[in-house]
């Protein structure tokens, strides 16, 4: 039995290191991917471009779609935001899912609006509409008041008034960079070939100081929570996302900020409720809906269009959080695992499913095990810890370089954490993460594991916390 | 135990080792990247304040250049003197970060690029040409780590083309027509912004072969849009050069050409309406091609183009011709002869008025635009239609632009006056149609006696029978427009 129990755990180790090299190989395989290309973009990318796209007939006007449920203290602000983007032509949309709170009030009054009827004539099924809402002072503004359905059907709702062949999809927590549309834009209008989505970095917002609208300095949060998902974020989105944008593989290009082709989402369906993460599973759809027509679709990850969002600051909401996106990343995945390793899908289907399957999908089950084993090999064969150990701490020790990688990426690129205590405070968080943050994390994704192997589809909805000054500012706008 | 067991316990002391080794390496590379990115900040630090120097010892003599207040040959002199990389970084800061800015300085700006021997430094960048030997390049002090690093030479190549399309050096334009052809998609990007800042005349037709090729031939060096910006950019005098593709045998070329040439007016013109085609024999050349060949053109894309140009042909046939297409069979066609007709100064209202009742709901709302872009005559048109047509779909879209424009306040004013005949019956209307959003919250905001005249009025009508929602709306307290959206009232579609 002790020899069946320590060849059990001899064969674990044997495959816990396979998986380490697989995920550390597959994470340093992005890393250098990216390295180069996010240090070229920011060097290569000026603002005579963006001014051509500014002034030229040529670019393609885009709507915002912003869909909110119960964002009274800040949906006034996001509006604004939103409102003032630099870009020719824009138009906002926002779409109030049936909010019990008084988003829709802070709305009327902040805006001028008036209910109108409009003429809506859907191209995708919705919950029904309560009232259209115009601005004579914004006339690029639209407010829709519908019975709530969820975030999906709410950006359908959007796309069934939207007039423009892009649109951009824009959580209502969020503030967008000025410049942000154009910088998303930049690269479908450049590329000989379609792109159907084009993704930007995302940027935890807490700690910034936001005046009407508009980030005026960005700073780190004091939570240290916060500070620990600043770091993600960076390797999130400076790796994770150019990395995979570079080799095709690109799986989710978040909803909070994204622009899309109208008619290829319509085509495809629009967004759906049957996973709790409808902008990963939209994108997979575009790929099998592009493969199944024969059709050429790319889509595109640039690091310098930002949207600022609010990150949860209390453990419970992010537990919410991350429950939600490893649910969603097993439902996206499960839905679409005839896709693997189809040929038809390039490398999406050979590498970037697969991978996100086994890595982050199963490591969080994985990795839990992991943990549970030590104490176990402590008991049973003290002498195995000798492997054990070093290769635990090898791994937490890798992954420390490349959030630190991350943090000299953003360092030695776009540079918005301007202070040198601010990158001394980066890269001690970056040492740290996987010393509690990670392991934090790992208890959540595996619950979001449980949750999904437990057929669960609920939405659990992540309470922000805006900056005081927001909330003032959404008190002037009550009616 | 088994036999093998001793090498086994081996094996796993040199792995464990190798492990411990490995782990204690990338606790040093940890530690040598955080002291580089700092050291990075300190040097950093010494050449910004260097920078920041170098800008305000050279900063005024370039503007003061640029502005022509200093003496050119003089401050050119002054110039040489300091070592080539200060000052290609000062015109880098200085100059050129402005130069799209400020288009005036930008004459000045080449000439002092040409003789500080920018210019010919970015030519050689571009075409990958190296002056000295690789030994010389390697040392030679100020030489970005990029160039030599032969797979990431293209941002040099990209950065010179941008340089020369910012200072406007025409002569590099076969070099930027070349980089068309680069094997890097941004080095092609950028030539091709490059070549519409520069509108060297020779450039236009290449652009113009490379637009074609990438229609007939597949060619995909550079997209679509990125050429047709460029060209969009150049001056309305070079729309002569469209003629030969306007009357090209194959339709899509043809379509390209109208498209282009609607896009050119469209970045041209001002904001003073109605804006005209200025007249030119070449140019006038170019408008008998659209008012006596394109609008007949089989390809119904093209005729819906030309639309776009006709409305700003100051010829008198333009009306008539544009009157030709809102009669077109295809619904596009119709939609921008629709949308061009806006732009015309006089419009027959009569026939634009037609298209209220146009199948299509696009030209539908476009024909209800175009009569509201007539001002005070488009608008009395439009309540003349609602009240006199029996479509319901045409009277559902004048209704829709009628609150679009704000109007539902001014017309509730109006209500009841004998005067106000089209403004009474369009309000009745709007209760028949059951479209009563915009007409609460109008009532709800004005004056109680108006409110009370309104639906005595309207109460006089028995097939009204939103009246009931409409008076229980404004009756009650709070903001009529968020409260009818509690209800839950399904919007209507049609």
């Amino acid at each position: 039995m002790h020899t069946f129990a320590t060849d059990t755990l001899v064969l674990f180790n044997a495959l816990l290191a396979v998986y380490f090299v697989a995920g550390n190989g597959g994470y340093t395989m992005l890393m250098l991917s990216s390295l180069a290309s996010v240090w070229i973009h920011k060097r290569r990318h000026t603002h005579e471009a963006l001014q051509q796209l500014r002034e030229s007939p040529v670019t393609p006007p885009v709507t915002i779609i912003m869909p909110a449920w119960n964002e009274q203290e800040i949906i006034v602000e996001a509006v604004r935001s939103a409102l003032h983007t630099d870009y020719p032509g824009i138009q906002v949309a926002v779409v109030d899912d049936g909010s019990s709170d008084e988003t829709l009030e802070r709305l009327v009054a902040a805006f001028e609006l008036t209910p109108a009827n409009l003429i809506v004539r859907p191209v995708l099924n919705t919950r029904p509409l309560r009232e259209l809402y115009i601005s004579s002072a914004f006339p690029n503004l639209l407010v829709i008041s519908k019975e709530n359905g969820g975030k999906p059907d709410a950006l359908n709702a959007g796309l069934n008034t939207c007039r423009t062949p892009y649109f951009c999809t824009l959580d209502a927590d969020c503030i967008l960079e000025r410049d942000a549309i154009l910088r998303l834009m930049r690269p479908i209008v450049s590329s000989p070939i379609h792109i159907a989505a084009s993704g930007g970095m995302v940027r935890p917002l807490n700690g910034c100081t936001v005046v009407s609208g508009k980030v005026t300095k960005v700073n780190l949060p004091r939570n240290g929570l916060e500070r620990f998902q600043v770091i993600e974020y960076l390797r999130t989105f400076l790796f994770g996302r150019t990395g995979w944008s570079r080799l095709a593989g690109t799986l989710i290009i978040s909803g909070a900020f994204a622009l899309f082709h109208r008619e290829t989402v319509v085509e495809a369906g629009g967004f759906n409720r049957e996973t709790v993460t409808e902008d990963m599973e939209l994108v997979v759809r575009l790929r099998r809906w592009a493969v199944e027509h024969r059709r050429v679709l790319r889509t595109a990850f640039s690091s310098d269009p930002v949207c600022w969002v609010l990150c949860p600051n209390t453990l419970r909401m992010l537990g919410r959080q991350r429950r939600r996106w490893q649910l969603g990343l097993c439902q996206t995945l499960w839905k679409n695992r005839a896709l693997f390793f189809d040929p038809d899908f390039g490398t999406f289907g050979w590498l970037s499913l697969p991978f996100h399957a086994l890595i982050e999908g199963l490591g969080a089950v994985v990795e839990s095990v992991g943990y549970m084993v030590i104490p176990l090999v402590a008991w049973l064969s003290p002498a195995r810890l000798d492997f054990l150990l070093p290769l635990v701490l090898f791994s937490l020790a890798y992954s420390a370089l490349i959030s630190a990688a991350a943090v000299a990426l953003e360092e030695l690129t776009h540079r918005r954490y301007q202070g040198a205590r601010q990158l001394a405070t980066l890269l001690f968080y970056a040492l740290i993460e996987n010393f509690g943050y990670r392991q934090l994390l790992l208890l959540y994704r595996f619950a979001g594991m449980v949750r999904f192997l437990r057929g669960f589809h609920t939405w659990e909805k992540v309470v922000h916390v805006p900056p005081a000054e927001w909330v003032s500012a959404g008190a002037r706008a009550r009616p | 135990m088994s036999y093998g067991a001793p090498s086994m316990v081996v094996l796993s002391h040199s792995v464990a080792d190798f492990i411990w080794g490995s782990a204690t390496v990338l606790s040093v590379l940890v530690a040598v990247l955080a002291a580089f990115l700092f050291s990075r900040r300190i040097i950093q630090a010494i050449a910004l304040r260097h920078s920041l120097k170098l800008g305000a010892q050279f900063g005024p003599c370039i503007e003061a250049l640029l502005d022509g207040s200093a003496n050119y040959e003089t401050g050119l002199l002054q110039l040489r003197k300091h070592p080539g990389n200060a000052r290609r970084a000062v015109v880098d800061q200085v100059a050129l970060a402005e130069a799209h800015a400020d288009p005036d300085r930008v004459a000045t700006l080449r000439k002092l690029c040409t003789d500080l021997g920018l210019v010919a430094e970015w030519r050689r960048q571009l075409s990958r040409e190296r002056s000295g030997g690789l030994i010389f390049h390697l040392t030679k002090r100020g030489l970005a780590l990029i160039e030599r690093i032969p797979s990431l030479s293209f941002v040099a190549r990209a950065e010179a083309a941008e340089r020369l399309g910012l200072v406007g050096d025409r002569p590099s334009w076969p070099l930027l027509a070349r980089a068309l052809n680069d094997p890097n998609l941004a080095v092609r990007s950028v030539a091709a912004r490059a070549l519409g800042r520069i509108h060297a005349p020779a450039s236009f037709p290449m652009l113009m072969r490379k637009l074609e090729d990438a229609v007939l031939g597949g060619d995909r060096n550079v997209s679509l849009r990125s050429l047709k910006m460029t060209l969009a950019s150049f001056p309305l005098t070079y729309l002569a050069d469209l003629s030969t593709m306007l009357q090209h045998p194959h339709r899509r070329v043809r379509f390209l050409a109208a498209d282009l040439a609607a896009t050119m007016m469209q970045r041209s013109r001002d904001q003073v309406r109605p804006w005209y085609l200025p007249h030119d024999p070449l140019l006038d050349a170019i408008a008998d091609i659209f008012l006596t060949g394109l609008i007949t053109d089989q390809n119904p894309d093209v005729r819906a183009r030309s639309a776009d140009v006709i409305a700003h042909l100051d010829d008198d046939r333009a009306v008539s011709a544009l009157l030709v297409l809102l009669e077109d069979g295809e619904w596009f066609v119709r939609l921008h002869a629709t949308r061009a007709l806006a732009e015309c100064e006089f419009v027959p209202l009569e026939q634009l008025g037609g298209r209220l009742t146009d199948p299509n709901w696009r030209v539908r709302e476009a024909a209800a635009q175009a009569l509201s872009a007539q001002g005070q005559h488009g608008v009395r048109f439009l309540l003349s239609h609602f009240r006199t047509t029996n479509d319901r779909y045409s009277r559902e879209q004048v209704a829709e632009h009628i609150e679009r424009l704000g109007l539902i306040p001014s017309l509730v004013a109006a209500f009841g006056d004998p005067s106000a005949h089209a403004e009474t019956r369009f309000i009745e209307g709007l209760v028949r149609l059951g479209r009563t959003a915009s007409l609460r919250a109008a009532l709800g905001n004005a004056p109680e006696y108006k409110r009370t005249e309104v639906l005595a009025e309207l109460r006089k009508h028995s097939d009204l029978t939103s009246l009931g929602p409409l008076r229980s709306a404004t009756a009650s307290t709070g903001s009529p427009a968020v409260q009818t959206s509690r209800e839950g009232r399904p919007h209507s579609v049609s």
